[in-house]
């Protein structure tokens, strides 16, 4: 069977074969380097292929990946209807630019890197205002992890850094997995015990080799308290297969393939500080220093392969390399020389992450449509073809944010905590009545802290479980009762100050009040279709408050508004 | 059986028959109900939907104080033991309604687990995912069969009665939120059950249907796996909302809410038989402290005292009403309790033995399976892992253990690799 190849794919190609900077051999750019590889698989397999995404599915799929939460009416509107032929290249660079984007970027690394572990030693905003404050300075990502892997939770400043070896107790096996799959995109979990059972490339070294680094550390706790890291000198572990196990064998600090040298001191010269019961011991040699040089390092290109491809995933709904954490031979990316190329790239922009976003975010495999061709079966095409844009579903705190600014609520919200506040503080005063007036500042951490704990509602009800990765899409009962009944929300719907509901309560004209329910909720303009049923709903119900009620509420429900398409 | 005479339902007949059927089948090698006795019967056997009720004694139960009495040596503590229905077997004092029914239970005295970080959590989590919880995380017992048994049923496969105080946990790992326990803490409804101020069931009706027309615009030219989930997610919460009665025990007849406690496990238990009663695949009650590191005596008369009546009460009405042919009973605990007595008459955790219970669903019941020592500080006889009998709980209601799942990518068996079922438990 043959199938036409589309036009479409015909003149892409042409584009990019004929665009200058192929021609005279510069360097091209990052969106047409993913465009190239992309479109060559998809022809040479004659893949069907989606339309390019319309001007409002493009903005509210940008504004969720590079800020979080979907696009205020406003903007919507503006954006639809501007005639600027640069107006998507502008549009991203804005995002990239505004303080949101930093902010989203912490708030990806955190569930990234811990998982939605519950605190332990050092608190989320506390780790996510220094994650934001790097991701805003534009920190290489290779500094960026290296001052993870390097820190010892002293330093007040740098101390936020610390959370992914506190907050993991600096237990070895857990933060030997967790270096693996998450800085270097191997799992080595089954390699604990024996060379991996499946995976050849997974052998039982490499997972002794890693856990040389991290064995000498462990807490202690100072005397004003508070917990970091200290280290023990340590040159090597032995280990044994359990299929063997009267056969040990000896590693070094081992990165993947990559033995290290370990400095030899005398004995007794070996410590700055000896470890002992009352100070924090700390050796001349750190191995946890060695690792924070090595692996974010040109010289293990696994890690930038692997944050790449982690960045790829959180912008196109899947990892070249998929599952994330399962890089290796028998396992190929979907794009082997994308996946290398881009990578190299990454490497010499000098990890910078906002260049390879932006990169992805201009090609036009990003650009596609979630909507399949006309009469083709999504069997027929592959989903690590990209021809056809994948769906994801709105993280927790996407949900949250994104539920906010299509009800319009924020002053609802500020409202609930307002009447929370004046609860807890009823209940204070009446036990303790001379207590002094908070200072604002007092204030201002109480009310970000209720405002937390309603998004911490959203987690617990959309979130992963603690210590895995976000899963693909799932929908749940818990999730559906919880949209549909849960206090948080519900009131959001109905008029409130400011919000949706009391726009819409006062708009008479049936075709501004429906523009506004789409745009706001949906980021879109209502088709013809929608447009009537609006008006036969509106019709058909006396109460108008309910109707609109309903109405927001429905949008809010659908799986257009739940997934980010 | 003091129940034989009374219970002449047509269903329990033919339980009876199949049992032996099985019993046959399993002796000749050869595997499928259906090949050996009457093809109408195989197919009603067949059809007859397997359903699992679990209790989780939380704290850890002392084995000595329940299923493995040792009265009368240093390390027996008060309590007497009794005779059971079971000629020669001894339950503790503390049991005795559990005693006349220990001819519908398998006992096994000796179950042991290596010790694993995380103290009850740790122990807890090896016992419901067969799995050390380093490992992990596993999906929970209850996410389990949701998923393998009532992977696409409209009422949620899995419902969990819970004490006051425990709410929800993300409890399904990687079979997703579709499959978490639906928790009804207290024994109250599941949260947001009820209609928000204003909605009424009109109103709630016209938004639902508004939202369905939404949902099949947006579906249409779209990869239909997220979106069917999606939509189904508020099927079922639809039905629920509207079946809101199923989790209002006080629907329950007067005389039954007397015979079976007014107390919080009373209740929880009958909540029980409502829910499976409807077809709810798997129901766990879980019954908190037992975790007697002093007072254990105490504890254990005051807990065993409310769980032992509505316990028996439950498992009499099941076989009266032929369900316990195809519903797999369990009564498990985290870890035992230590036969050295504590100064303050406490018991710490020990993990070198303890008792589980099994019952319904084909099991061999009336037996006990293996033994302690004389005073209860070691395992004599036939040591049953916490990962063995992980995959008994899966091969007694027919699923295969050594099945896996699709977890991106990845081929994970539903039970350990390296262990087995106990075949003497299964029929």
């Amino acid at each position: 069977m043959t199938l036409p190849l589309p036009h479409r794919i015909v003149s892409l190609l042409l584009v990019i074969v004929f665009s200058p900077a192929a021609a005279f051999g510069e360097e091209a750019p990052l969106h047409e380097l993913i465009d190239r590889h992309v479109e060559t698989r998809i022809t040479e397999h004659r893949i069907p292929v989606a339309e390019p995404a319309p001007d409002a599915e493009f903005l509210r799929r940008v504004s969720l990946d590079l800020t979080g939460v979907i696009p205020d009416a406003d903007t919507a509107r503006a954006f639809i209807t501007a005639s600027d032929r640069e107006k998507r290249a502008r549009l991203i660079d804005r995002l990239l630019a505004s303080d949101a984007w930093p902010r989203h970027m912490a708030r990806v690394f955190d569930v990234m890197l811990m998982e939605r572990r519950p605190d332990k030693y050092v608190t989320t905003p506390e780790w996510r205002d220094w994650l934001a404050k790097s991701f805003a300075e534009e920190k290489p990502l290779n500094v960026l992890v290296s001052e993870i892997l390097g820190a010892d939770g002293v330093d007040e400043e740098k101390r936020p850094a610390a959370k992914f070896y506190l907050d993991r107790a600096v237990d070895k096996d857990t933060l030997v997995k967790d270096i693996g799959r998450l800085f270097l995109g191997i799992n080595l979990q089954c390699a604990q015990c024996h060379d991996h059972p499946d995976i050849d490339d997974y052998l039982h070294q490499y997972y002794h080799g890693l856990s040389v680094f991290v064995a000498g550390s462990k807490t202690f706790k100072q005397p004003d308290g508070k917990f970091v890291l200290q280290e023990t000198v340590m040159r090597e572990v032995e280990f044994a297969s359990v299929f063997e196990p009267d056969s040990t064998r000896k590693t070094g600090p081992r990165l993947i393939e990559a033995l290290m040298e370990v400095p030899s001191f005398p004995e007794g010269e070996e410590y700055v500080e000896k470890p002992s019961r009352t100070v924090r011991s700390v050796p001349k040699f750190s191995l946890r220093k060695l690792l924070a040089k090595r692996l974010p390092a040109d010289e293990t290109p696994e890690f930038a392969r692997n944050m790449v491809n982690r960045l790829w995933a959180m912008m196109m709904g899947r990892g070249l390399v998929h599952p994330l954490d399962m890089h290796h031979a028998g396992n190929p990316p979907s794009h082997p020389e994308l996946m290398d190329e881009l990578t190299s790239r990454f490497v010499s922009s000098g990890y910078d992450v906002k260049e390879l976003l932006r990169g992805i975010a201009l090609s036009s495999a990003y650009q596609r449509s979630s909507l399949l061709p006309d009469d083709v079966a999504s069997e027929s095409v592959p989903v690590d073809s990209y021809a056809v844009a994948i769906m994801k579903g709105l993280s927790p705190e996407q949900l949250f944010e994104s539920l906010l600014i299509g009800t319009q609520s924020a002053g609802v919200l500020e409202q609930q905590i307002d009447e929370a506040l004046a609860e807890i503080e009823e209940g204070a005063s009446a036990e303790q009545p001379e207590l002094e007036e908070p200072n604002p500042e007092q204030v201002a951490e109480a009310r970000a802290a209720e405002r937390l704990r309603r998004v911490a509602e959203f987690v617990t009800v959309f979130g992963s479980v603690p210590g895995q990765p976000e899963g693909e899409f799932s929908a749940s009962l818990p999730q559906a009762l919880f949209l549909a009944n849960s206090e948080t929300v519900s009131e959001w719907t109905p008029p409130g100050p400011g919000n949706l509901a009391t726009v819409l309560m006062t708009t008479d004209d049936q075709k501004t009040l429906t523009e506004q329910l789409y745009l706001s909720t949906l980021s879109r303009l209502p088709t013809a279709d929608e447009l009537e049923l609006v008006g036969e709903f509106l019709g058909e119900n006396d109460d108008r408050s309910k109707a609109i009620t309903a109405l927001i509420w429905s949008q809010l429900a659908s799986a257009e508004f739940r997934l980010n398409h | 059986m003091a129940h034989d005479s009374a219970c002449n339902s047509s269903a329990h007949l033919v339980s009876r028959r199949s049992m032996l059927g099985n019993m046959v089948a399993g002796a000749a090698g050869v595997g499928a109900v259906s090949q050996l006795v009457n093809p109408l019967l195989a197919k009603e056997i067949e059809s007859k939907k397997k359903q699992v009720l679990i209790f989780l004694l939380n704290g850890g139960l002392s084995q000595f104080e329940s299923f493995d009495p040792k009265s009368n040596t240093d390390t027996g503590g008060p309590f007497r033991k009794i005779p059971t229905a079971v000629p020669g077997t001894h339950f503790c004092e503390l049991m005795p309604h559990t005693a006349t029914i220990a001819n519908k239970l398998a006992v096994v005295r000796s179950m042991f687990a290596e010790k694993v970080p995380g103290s009850h959590g740790g122990a807890r989590e090896y016992v419901v995912t067969g799995r050390p919880p380093q490992q992990g995380p596993y999906p929970w017992m209850g996410p389990v069969y949701s998923k393998l048994l009532a992977d696409n049923e409209e009422l949620p496969g899995n419902i969990h009665i819970t004490p006051s105080r425990w709410g929800p946990r993300q409890d399904a790992a990687f079979l997703g939120p579709r499959h978490q326990s639906l928790v009804l803490s207290g024994g109250r409804p599941p949260l947001n059950v009820d209609r928000p101020e204003g909605i009424d069931e009109h109103l709630d009706d016209s938004r639902y249907r508004l939202r369905q027309i939404a949902d099949q615009r947006f579906s249409n030219r779209r990869r239909t796996a997220h979106t069917e989930a999606y939509q189904s997610s508020y099927e079922q919460a639809a039905q629920l909302i509207r079946q809101k009665e199923l989790f209002d025990v006080t629907k329950e007849s007067e005389k039954d809410q007397q015979r079976y406690g007014t107390h919080d496990m009373g209740r929880h238990c009958l909540m029980a038989r409502r829910l499976l009663e409807r077809g709810v695949t798997c129901v766990k009650v879980t019954h908190n402290n037992y975790d007697s590191h002093m007072e254990n005596f105490n504890f254990h008369l005051e807990q065993l005292g409310e769980f032992d009546k509505p316990f028996t009460t439950l498992m009499n009405d099941l076989e009266d009403r032929g369900m316990l042919d195809h519903t797999l009973v369990m009564l498990i605990t985290e870890f035992g309790r230590t036969p050295e007595i504590r100064p303050d008459n406490g018991r710490d955790h020990w993990q070198d033995s303890w008792s589980v219970v099994l019952g319904g669903c084909g099991i061999q019941v009336g037996g006990v399976l293996g033994a302690t020592n004389e005073n209860g500080t070691e395992i004599k006889d036939r040591p049953v892992h916490v990962a063995e009998m992980f995959h008994t709980y899966m091969q007694a209601v027919g699923l295969d253990p050594t099945a896996t799942y699709d977890v991106g990518g990845n081929n994970v068996p539903v039970a350990a690799p390296e262990r087995t079922a106990v075949k003497e438990l299964l029929s």
